[in-house]
């Protein structure tokens, strides 16, 4: 039976105890009772660990109610995988990057695509020396979406449009030439970010 | 035709392979009354309705996914994540029970994570876990914010804190964190156990509970839950305030507008009322002597 000090030194030890994700869930929901909620709040307000925990799911379902626009966390990814790609094709092939036309080295080509296809991407480099980056989609909602490729300080805006002849697609293309990269270091950032959305999928 | 015309022209095939588990148009999440009556549905084997369910988890598939591989730039492994997610999504759909209260989202939330954390962890840190300056650090971190949480009177730890506490930067203290925020603790204690057993070094910190203590801790932590859940508000709110809080008598007497022998005399009654409930859920066991965390 515990004595009045054990009292303290168990309700203590209830409040140490971390915060599993099922019960950060259940707290989210409200659908804990008033003791447990006492207790969650309790150890939130004293673990770094498990209020991190609380902000970083918090902030992905508050986002989800709000908006989960498939959309939106497309030109999220994209972004995100689009800024991979372009960096890790750098960074194997960083010396091939400043090479002019005429090089010897065989013309550089990176594709892939996300989400069963509905994404797109093909980054090449002729024998010219132009670096093209294209991109695709079937999500005809993404049409208006300004995107931005860049390199180093070199930067250029494009917009998602419907494809002359593939109407079910939208897609843009960014070309570099061998003289605006002139003076571009071979290992300077390669960046794609979106950044415009189109009016039509705002505040949905 | 220009190139690029060509290229998206090949997207044909592209379209050919895809499964078409896009949900187009979607803008929103399904309202509760829509979610309910789907999860019936879906219960009843209409297997439409589990596939709208199903659908309306991507986004938030895709967006867990986002914030992990934000975390750890797991660039590389986005696609093997995503395809756990949505098995865990799958999963989540079959076994969520409308009756319960909880959204489906939000039921879903943990079980996503979960398995794009497992995912994670077995691809990038099987075999190397012992060595992983990474999970070491955020053990030591964890180690120092419970530490702390312990000494601390009022307020979290700060990463300035655990920084000074452990002789790291900042820096580095965040980088645990990242870690941490997205993994069951508990995981985290077993990657180091096995990694114990496996002959691995791994400085174990000092006074560590036996397995057989942390039982009992966890089955103590179990019934004082249960206790306080079992007291009514009034005695709940008092031990709270008292042992959770911290407050003084006389700050508890300012909060509940009483006066500080009412506050001894509830916070006396309060303690019995427990310590009654838990001898009755624990079936009058000793509790043990005060053990390190």
């Amino acid at each position: 039976m515990p004595k009045s000090d054990e009292v303290e030194r168990l309700m203590h030890q209830a409040l140490m105890a971390h915060i599993s994700d099922e019960e950060l869930a259940e707290y989210y929901d409200k659908i804990v009772n008033e003791g447990t909620r006492a207790r969650i709040e309790a150890h939130l307000e004293r673990c770094l660990i498990c209020s991190r925990k609380w902000e970083m799911m918090k902030g992905v379902l508050d986002a989800y109610y709000r908006e989960p626009s498939l959309v939106h966390l497309i030109l999220q990814y994209l972004t995100q995988v689009l800024r991979h790609v372009v960096t890790k094709w750098a960074r194997e092939r960083g010396l091939q990057f400043a090479f002019a036309a005429g090089a010897k080295e065989a013309p550089i080509k990176a594709e892939g695509e996300v989400l069963n296809g509905a994404l797109w991407w093909d980054i090449s480099e002729d024998g010219t020396g132009n670096l093209s980056v294209k991109l695709g989609s079937f999500i005809l909602e993404l049409e208006g979406t300004v995107l931005e490729v860049g390199i180093g300080k070199l930067s250029k805006r494009a917009v998602l449009k419907r494809v002359p002849g593939a109407e079910d697609q939208v897609g843009a293309e960014v070309v570099f030439t061998p003289e605006e990269r002139e003076g571009i270091a071979p290992d300077a950032e390669r960046w794609i970010e979106v950044v415009e959305i189109p009016q039509s999928l705002k505040g949905e | 035709m220009s190139e690029i015309q060509e290229s998206f022209n090949s997207g044909e095939e592209r379209r050919e392979r895809s499964i078409p588990s896009i949900p187009r148009g979607l803008k929103r999440a399904l309202k509760p009354e829509e979610e309910r009556e789907l999860a019936i549905r879906a219960k009843e084997g209409d297997e439409m309705a589990r596939e709208n369910l199903i659908s309306s988890l991507q986004p938030l598939v895709i967006s867990i996914a986002n914030g992990i591989c934000e975390k750890y730039g797991c660039r590389e492994e986005y696609h093997d994540l995503v395809g756990e997610g949505k098995k865990a999504a799958i999963k989540a759909v079959d076994e969520f029970d409308p009756d319960r209260g909880a959204r489906l989202p939000t039921f879903a939330y943990p079980k996503i994570k979960g398995a794009m954390m497992n995912y994670l962890s077995k691809e990038r840190y099987k075999g190397i876990h012992a060595s992983n300056p990474l999970l070491r650090l955020a053990f030591r971190v964890k180690e120092a914010n419970d530490e702390i949480m312990m000494m601390k009177k009022g307020g979290k730890p700060t990463p300035e804190e655990i920084a000074q506490y452990l002789s790291i930067t900042v820096g580095q203290v965040e980088e645990a964190l990242n870690l941490l925020a997205t993994i069951d603790i508990k995981s985290l204690d077993e990657i180091r156990r096995e990694a114990e057993e496996e002959g691995h070094e791994w400085e174990p910190p000092s006074e560590e509970p036996s397995p057989e203590e942390e039982l009992i801790q966890e089955e103590e932590e179990q019934a004082v839950k249960e206790a306080l859940e079992r007291l009514d508000t009034e005695d709940r709110e008092i031990l709270m305030m008292k042992y959770w809080e911290d407050l003084r008598y006389e700050e508890i007497a300012k909060k509940l507008g009483i006066t500080v022998e009412a506050v001894k005399s509830r916070l006396h009654r309060a303690r019995e009322r427990f310590k009654s409930e838990f001898r009755e859920i624990t079936g009058a066991k000793s509790p043990q002597k005060k053990r390190r965390r």
